[in-house]
């Protein structure tokens, strides 16, 4: 019950008496990578600009294959789209929704930022941007290539000699 | 997390392997690609930004990449909220009795000039804590990183230096001029920097009507505002005008409520106005 709350009281129910009023919706299929077939409505699934065009150019009557991403993460940016629908939807409770959604481990966050940059689904993308933008923020160099494994290629000197250019920088 | 998550996500996420999710995780250095990092490190301040050239060379090629810094600074100069810092010079003076002034700024950039006799000019980013000394003026053909000088007859007696505000490819000051009558009058000096050539925008009548159209007494100031250029009057009445192609057209009362304004120092984006009240007020 925990779980489907956050898909009852904000997403379906506003979405589909959106979906309602419009004369006809038509439902897309798109295909993961792990060949998992999801049947969305045309509304939800054009929050993608990737798709949107597919659909504006008649390339979306059979199954729309979507390579690059995998069914988990299509699933969670599903959800994301679904709850994006009806813009004016309530602020406050959208801002909720976001903030509770975007609170993932990194991994996922990094599926999720692929697939927003992949699908151009530009409110997703900028959100995800953020919480990364976040998580870095206040940071300390060696902390962020802990964080995010990057390999530190820089040798001791050059290392020791950006720090002494920008000494301000690097006080607390 | 799992109250977060969709229920056969959440599923999925935890059965998974740990050597997978590793794996994940070394794939988010290598493989973000370039233009998702490039808009997440513009979301950050500028002193993370440059703590963050040493975290490897990608990153630091990436945040000095001039696109990069100038897609930051449009990014951070919306119409943030007003902040009144102090930044102490970097430089010292060799000459205490002739400190250094401020020319102008342009783009985050400061213009600092002075120093006695010395007339060092350097251009400061505040910012990131850097400056370059420019190069002593050395009269030569216009060519890029090179001084150039201007010889000719200046139309009119020139006001005091201030910023000269750079407005349409021109730089403008307001000059005086004797007329026929003995008297004086004020007019903007505009000097085309494209073609190198001076000419002139007349300004409406200044004074009171007991001045006796002598205007000397009178100290106009114009500044930049967007593609135009504003004049305001020292004084309680302070008024502000665009002159835009050549022409006076909108005339903006400023609002008298707030007593004796000293000078106005220029517009923000958003076109407040800053004005100086007395020598330590600010008023926007």
């Amino acid at each position: 019950a925990i779980q489907s709350s956050r898909f009852s009281c904000v997403g379906f129910p506003l979405a589909y008496i959106f979906l309602a009023c419009k004369k006809k919706s038509m439902a897309l299929k798109l295909k993961s990578s792990d060949n998992k077939i999801f049947e969305v409505e045309e509304l939800v699934a054009v929050q993608s600009e990737t798709i949107k065009s597919l659909v504006e150019d008649g390339c979306a009557n059979n199954v729309i294959p979507l390579p690059n991403v995998d069914s988990k993460t299509l699933e969670l940016v599903l959800d994301w789209c679904k709850n994006h629908v009806d813009v004016k939807l309530d602020e406050e409770k959208l801002k909720e929704y976001e903030d509770k959604f975007i609170e993932v481990d990194l991994a996922v966050l990094y599926d999720l930022l692929m697939a927003a940059n992949y699908l151009n689904i530009k409110d997703l993308l900028n959100r995800a941007s953020q919480k990364v933008a976040d998580m870095l923020k206040g940071k300390k160099p060696e902390q962020i290539r802990e964080t995010f494994n990057i390999v530190n290629d820089f040798s001791p000197e050059e290392e020791e000699e950006i720090r002494k250019e920008n000494l301000w920088a690097f006080e607390e | 997390m799992s109250d977060n998550l969709p229920a056969k996500v959440s599923k999925s996420l935890f059965t998974k392997e740990e050597e997978e999710e590793e794996e994940e995780e070394v794939a988010m250095c290598d493989f973000l690609p370039s233009e998702i990092l490039f808009n997440i490190l513009l979301l950050l301040p500028t002193k993370s930004i440059v703590k963050f050239t040493s975290v490897c060379k990608t990153w630091r090629s990436l945040i000095r990449n001039p696109d990069f810094i100038s897609a930051h600074l449009k990014l951070s100069n919306h119409n943030q909220p007003l902040l009144l810092f102090r930044f102490d010079f970097p430089f010292l003076t060799q000459d205490r009795l002739a400190p250094f002034g401020v020319v102008g700024t342009c783009n985050g950039l400061v213009c600092v000039m002075g120093d006695g006799f010395s007339h060092r000019i350097i251009l400061w980013n505040p910012c990131v804590r850097m400056f370059v000394e420019l190069p002593k003026p050395n009269v030569t053909n216009q060519s890029y990183g090179e001084w150039s000088m201007v010889t000719t007859a200046l139309p009119g007696a020139v006001r005091l230096c201030d910023p000269l505000p750079f407005v349409n490819g021109a730089l403008h000051w307001v000059a005086l001029r004797r007329t026929n009558y003995n008297k004086y009058r004020n007019f903007i000096t505009v000097l085309n920097l494209g073609e190198m050539v001076f000419s002139e925008i007349a300004l409406p009548i200044l004074l009171d009507d007991n001045d006796n159209g002598d205007e000397s007494q009178i100290r106009p100031f114009i500044s930049a505002y967007g593609n135009s250029l504003a004049l305001f009057q020292e004084g309680f009445c302070t008024l502000c005008q665009c002159l835009r192609d050549q022409d006076i057209n909108d005339i903006i009362d400023v609002d008298h409520a707030y007593g004796y304004i000293h000078r106005a120092k220029g517009f923000r984006k958003s076109g407040e106005i800053v004005v100086q009240l007395d020598f330590d007020q600010w008023f926007v």
